[in-house]
């Protein structure tokens, strides 16, 4: 019984959908409702039965537009679907793409994410299952990602909050590093290129127009790097690091380190500001030394002393 | 006979008629496998349903063709179907990501596929290598190649790790289990033979990692799945200390999970938070005012922590 219904409303929905890919102009619902052949005669059983068909296919992504039915007076609401926001492009896969494809569906697990199961079927489905899980994304709010994604495709400026502000960006590049995503683009007013951090973003709300504008070549990509944040040169700086310490200064410092023959390492930094720079710097506790400029190097040692010439009672 | 929702069966076939279309008579046991449709259901909605479906007036030269012979399926007069529905911005967003970080760690000849399939991708979203960039620096190293080596080949690992909050290097002997993401960080879940009981190692902090051609053997009594319960129980660590910060420094408050902030009169801000380790509480007072000041710690932390530490910075200048 319940798998007699579940093919009537199968059928019928499928129904629905040809109708609606068929049509070249905006069908009433009372005209599907006679073409489609399958809906309960009673107004209100038909009303609430044609609701639930049109939102299963919106849920799937099928763009189901109202507009009035041409010569109608007073208008009629029509549904019509606009077949090239419908189908997928041809993506012209090649079955090794496509199981490159699958293969990074099975071995990147989203920890609580969104899944991409239905993205793979519409691509070609599922090959022979080819990995476990290899590396794990953290959590995140994939629904306000996807929004951001979105309104990269489509150059829609957006409105948000962050840190008590109200802010309005040209999104231009969405990216994930170092274990967070972050979201860089034109900030208006003035528009300054300017990074947030995604999961600070809150009341995010997307611009209906589309291709309000355009995204550079290259938008520079997240600046982690907040003792190079500032204006001019900065100043570039030596540090030797302890054998220890490279494999987390590499990420931490974000830069390249040149091995030494005892294992050590030199890394070369760009100093804007010299305050966040002495934070990082004393992360590193004992295990690194500011090798050049020699002002730096002193400037961190009077820096340190604040801590070394406290008056009794302080740490 | 299994079951799907109608709108289940509904996504799975807008996705598979185009790709049935394109393939000239697929078994149907491929296609129940490639779409996740229970074979038999398939049968019965295939010729029962869809051979049912068309636009008006459902006339024979209007009804989608299906013909199903000798285990193979063949679907006509479906054109409006050829295709599949686009992807969502959550589809195209949630495959394009997963994609992107596994170009992080496949090689460069395994991958020449996944990329050109990543271009195609970002092409049909409006995206491009500028406006989506996914990275995981710690994948990016010889570290990670010989963990994920372990793992796949159950061998045990020889591991150079330093420990952040003792400020200690230590060589232990590993039985890996699994690679695994927790507070935005990357850690390799292993059973440590130094500490005889199971541990996560940032892999950011694991300097060297060395196979070993000794296979995984864990004591069978310490056989455990890796679990999110306890795993940051700082109250166990008994290390409750009490600082008094300027309000310059009330960042450490929104930073780190403290038990107690109290503004005082004088216009300082009381903290209770748990220390994971010594090196850790060095690290976080150096960043602090250094008119910051340890009101109560346990016995082994001196009050004079930020001092002692700020020293031997210096002392390593003099040298």
């Amino acid at each position: 019984m319940q798998t007699d219904m579940t093919s009537r409303k199968l059928e019928r929905t499928l129904n629905l959908l040809a109708e609606l890919l068929n049509a070249e102009s905006p069908k009433s619902a009372a005209e599907l409702k006679t073409r489609v052949g399958m809906y309960p005669e009673d107004k209100a059983a038909f009303r609430r039965t044609f609701d639930r068909d049109k939102n299963a296919l919106r849920d799937m992504g099928v763009p189901l537009e109202i507009v009035p039915v041409p010569g109608t007076n007073p208008p009629v609401d029509g549904y019509i679907i606009n077949k090239s926001d419908y189908y997928l492009a041809d993506l012209n896969l090649s079955p090794a793409e496509l199981r490159a494809l699958n293969l990074a569906s099975s071995s990147v697990e989203v920890l609580d994410g969104l899944s991409e199961t239905e993205a793979i079927r519409k691509l070609g489905g599922y090959e022979e299952n080819t990995a476990s899980n290899v590396i794990q994304f953290p959590n995140s709010d994939d629904e306000k990602l996807s929004k951001l994604f979105d309104s990269i495709t489509h150059r829609r400026t957006v409105d948000f909050v962050y840190g008590d502000k109200n802010r309005t960006l040209e999104p231009w590049r969405l990216e994930f590093t170092t274990g967070r995503w972050y979201l860089t683009g034109n900030n208006a007013p003035e528009m300054k290129v300017k990074t947030f951090r995604v999961d600070k973003i809150s009341d995010l709300i997307p611009n209906d127009n589309a291709g309000e504008y355009d995204i550079p070549d290259n938008p520079p990509s997240v600046n982690l790097k907040p003792w190079s944040y500032g204006e001019g040169e900065g100043i570039e700086t030596t540090i030797r690091i302890d054998k220890n310490l490279l494999a987390w200064a590499r990420t931490s410092l974000d830069t390249e380190i040149e091995i030494d023959e005892n294992g050590s390492g030199l890394a070369k930094v760009d100093v804007n500001n010299k305050e966040v720079f002495f934070a990082r710097m004393a992360l590193l506790l004992d295990h690194a030394e500011i090798i050049d400029p020699l002002e730096m190097r002193n400037e961190y040692l009077k820096h340190m002393s604040r801590f070394t010439e406290v008056p009794d009672g302080s740490t | 006979m299994g079951q799907l929702k109608a709108t289940e069966k509904l996504e799975r076939l807008l996705s598979m008629i185009p790709w049935i279309m394109d393939n000239d008579g697929p078994t149907m046991k491929m296609v129940a496998k490639r779409f996740g449709y229970p074979e038999d259901l398939l049968l019965n909605d295939l010729t029962k349903v869809l051979f049912m479906v068309g636009p008006y007036p459902h006339t024979p030269d209007t009804l989608i063709e299906v013909l199903v012979e000798d285990g193979r399926v063949w679907i006509g007069q479906a054109d409006w179907l050829a295709r599949p529905i686009r992807l969502t911005p959550e589809q195209g967003f949630s495959i394009l990501r997963k994609a992107k970080a596994m170009d992080l760690i496949i090689g460069e000849e395994d991958g020449k596929e996944l990329r050109s399939a990543i271009v195609k991708l970002e092409a049909s979203l409006g995206q491009n290598r500028q406006t989506f960039g996914v990275d995981i620096p710690e994948l990016r190293n010889n570290v990670w190649l010989a963990i994920d080596d372990a793992i796949e080949m159950q061998t045990q690992l020889e591991i150079d790790y330093y420990s952040y909050s003792k400020d200690q290097t230590s060589t232990r002997i590993v039985h890996p289990i699994q690679l695994l993401n927790r507070d935005h960080n990357q850690y390799l879940y292993a059973y440590c033979e130094t500490a005889s009981d199971y541990r996560l190692f940032r892999l950011d902090r694991i300097l060297v990692a060395k196979s070993t051609s000794h296979g995984i053997s864990v004591p069978e009594e310490s056989l455990e799945t890796f679990s999110d319960n306890g795993m940051w129980n700082l109250a166990e660590l008994n290390n409750l200390i009490t600082l008094k910060i300027t309000t310059e420094d009330s960042w450490i408050v929104s930073t780190y999970p403290v038990e107690r902030v109290v503004t005082t009169n004088d216009g300082f801000i009381e903290v209770d938070l748990y220390v994971t380790g010594i090196a850790w509480l060095k690290r976080l007072l150096l960043r602090l005012k250094p008119e910051t000041q340890i009101l109560k710690a346990p016995e082994h932390i001196p009050y004079d922590l930020a001092r002692q530490a700020a020293q031997s910075i210096v002392d390593r200048y003099k040298v």
